[in-house]
């Protein structure tokens, strides 16, 4: 019967592509995807179960060669190969990193620098100060900030702009007009703001760790007597003073 | 238009300025050499709204960086009023390289002409590449304290502009304003005050300014400190010898 029916042509189910309502959850898996998810799923079951297997079968007191060469000290134990690296490759390491940190500080720097000539900062709010000058004291005292600049009330306190009422009625804003649009602009500029911000903490953080490795670098490479006067603190690395010593 | 815009760009209070977003959060102006930026500034360009017979163009504009220049920094510090307009005549002491001289001949357009007066040769030199893409710039090299000397160049102006950061520069300002500045007109001046007086505190030496101003016969309208863009910098607006009150009006 069944061979009867796989004589037959049948129709072919195609799978559907994610429906527009469910698009934010992404691409729709298709069966060939689920596949090797789960093929990939049992391989590393099986290896998981296979490992726990050997582990719980193994046999404590086991010999491997490698004892011979293992030792403790004072109970503890301790690698070999973890000896310290001497004094002069150390210096030329550090010197490698304080290079490494230095160059991507002053990248960071210059990429600030760039983004900062077109990010003016309209939106933080005004943080100077602005004095009018008047013929007398009643003047003053009627002063009105939306009247004086002649502007609407709702851009009174738009320092970076103050439109005139004629500019209001004139003049119209070019480029994206629509809503959508004006949207993605203002998250595209959001987005640079960001990355300003981004590169500004961590080139100040680089600064830091390299004021610490310049530090350490004059340490290691001094010579004569030292003697710390004061503990690093606040970010900032220790002080040393150096006996004084003639030099020839 | 493919993809959408990508800036919004409205217009500022002062004829001639914009504020563009996207990227950028930026104030600019018109280019008037379109696609030649003048010191590796931004450029902008916006598809224009189209004409009555449909055709589009684009419309560029540069960024003008308020941490470069003073008077950008006065702009969005929110100044009433820079009288520098459409078709108004400049005079701009302490031009340096010309940087901010660009864009005060973008704003004063072809019918308006910016006289920049520099007396450093090295800042002089890009200052005078700048006046060849800019028709209506006419650099001087010379000392602003001597305005006789190229007296035969500039003509009567609407507004006198001086960064100079020098100590005399309100003498400075009154010298060329007694020659060139038509009565009625105004001077934006820009203060450093470490260059004034470096031990008296900024606001005082705001205030000094401003008393040796109206000595020279202006009258202060308006003061804005710049931050954030500058430290203890001011630009001070004065009108010069204003009319008579005769609108007793008001
Ligand atoms: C602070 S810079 C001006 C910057 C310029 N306004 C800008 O925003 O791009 C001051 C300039 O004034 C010039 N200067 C100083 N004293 C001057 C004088 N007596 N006459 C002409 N220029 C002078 C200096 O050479 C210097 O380039």
């Amino acid at each position: 019967m069944s061979s009867l029916r796989n004589a037959v042509k049948r129709v072919e189910h195609k799978e559907r592509a994610q429906p527009a309502s469910r698009r934010k959850l992404g691409l729709l898996e298709k069966h060939k995807d689920y596949v090797l998810r789960a093929r990939n799923y049992g391989k590393k079951r099986d290896r998981m179960q296979a490992l726990k297997l050997k582990a719980a079968m193994k046999n404590p007191d086991e010999f491997y060669f490698a004892m011979h060469r293992k030792k403790t000290e004072g109970g503890v134990h301790v690698l070999d190969g973890a000896e310290t690296l001497p004094h002069d490759v150390v210096q030329l390491l550090k010197t490698q990193d304080l290079g490494y940190v230095s160059t991507h500080r002053s990248a960071d720097e210059r990429k600030a620098a760039k983004l900062r000539e077109s990010l003016h900062m309209l939106e933080a709010g005004p943080r100077n100060k602005h004095t009018i000058f008047f013929d007398s004291e009643k003047e003053a005292k009627e002063f009105d900030v939306a009247k004086h600049f002649d502007t609407v009330p709702e851009l009174a306190d738009r320092a970076f702009n103050r439109p005139r009422k004629d500019t209001l009625e004139k003049a119209q804003v070019t480029g994206a007009t629509n809503r959508r649009q004006l949207k993605k602009v203002l998250k595209k500029r959001d987005a640079s703001y960001s990355e300003l911000m981004q590169r500004l903490e961590r080139a100040e953080k680089m600064k830091k760790a390299e004021v610490h490795l310049e530090a350490q670098r004059k340490v290691m490479n001094s010579k004569g007597t030292k003697r710390k006067v004061q503990e690093a603190k606040d970010g900032r690395p220790a002080v040393y003073r150096w006996k004084k010593e003639r030099s020839r | 238009m493919k993809g959408g815009a990508k800036v919004v760009v409205e217009p500022h209070r002062h004829e001639g300025v914009f504020i563009a977003r996207g990227k950028e959060d930026a104030l600019c102006t018109l280019n008037s050499s379109p696609g030649k930026a003048v010191y590796g500034e931004k450029l902008i360009s916006v598809e224009a709204p189209p004409s009555e017979d449909g055709t589009t163009s684009k419309i560029e504009y540069r960024v003008w960086n308020p941490f470069r220049s003073k008077l950008a920094a006065a702009i969005l510090g929110g100044v009433d009023g820079i009288h520098i307009v459409p078709g108004a005549k400049v005079l701009y002491l302490g031009a340096a390289a010309g940087t901010t001289v660009s864009h005060v001949a973008d704003i004063v357009g072809p019918s308006g002409c910016v006289y920049a007066v520099e007396f450093a040769h090295r800042p002089g030199r890009d200052l005078i590449n700048m006046a060849k893409s800019r028709t209506n710039v006419i650099p001087i090299i010379e000392d602003a304290r001597h305005p006789l000397k190229y007296r035969m160049l500039v003509g009567m102006v609407d507004t006198v502009f001086a960064d100079v950061a020098q100590p005399d520069q309100a003498r400075i300002v009154a010298l060329n304003s007694h020659y060139f500045l038509k009565n009625g007109g105004h001077c934006v001046i820009s203060i450093k005050a470490s260059c004034v007086d470096s031990t008296a505190s900024p606001e005082a030496v705001f205030a000094q300014e401003v008393s040796k101003l109206k000595t020279e016969n202006f009258k202060p309208k308006e003061q804005v400190t710049l931050e954030p863009y500058e430290r203890d910098h001011a630009v001070v607006i004065a009108l010069y010898r204003p009319p008579k009150k005769s609108k007793s009006k008001d």
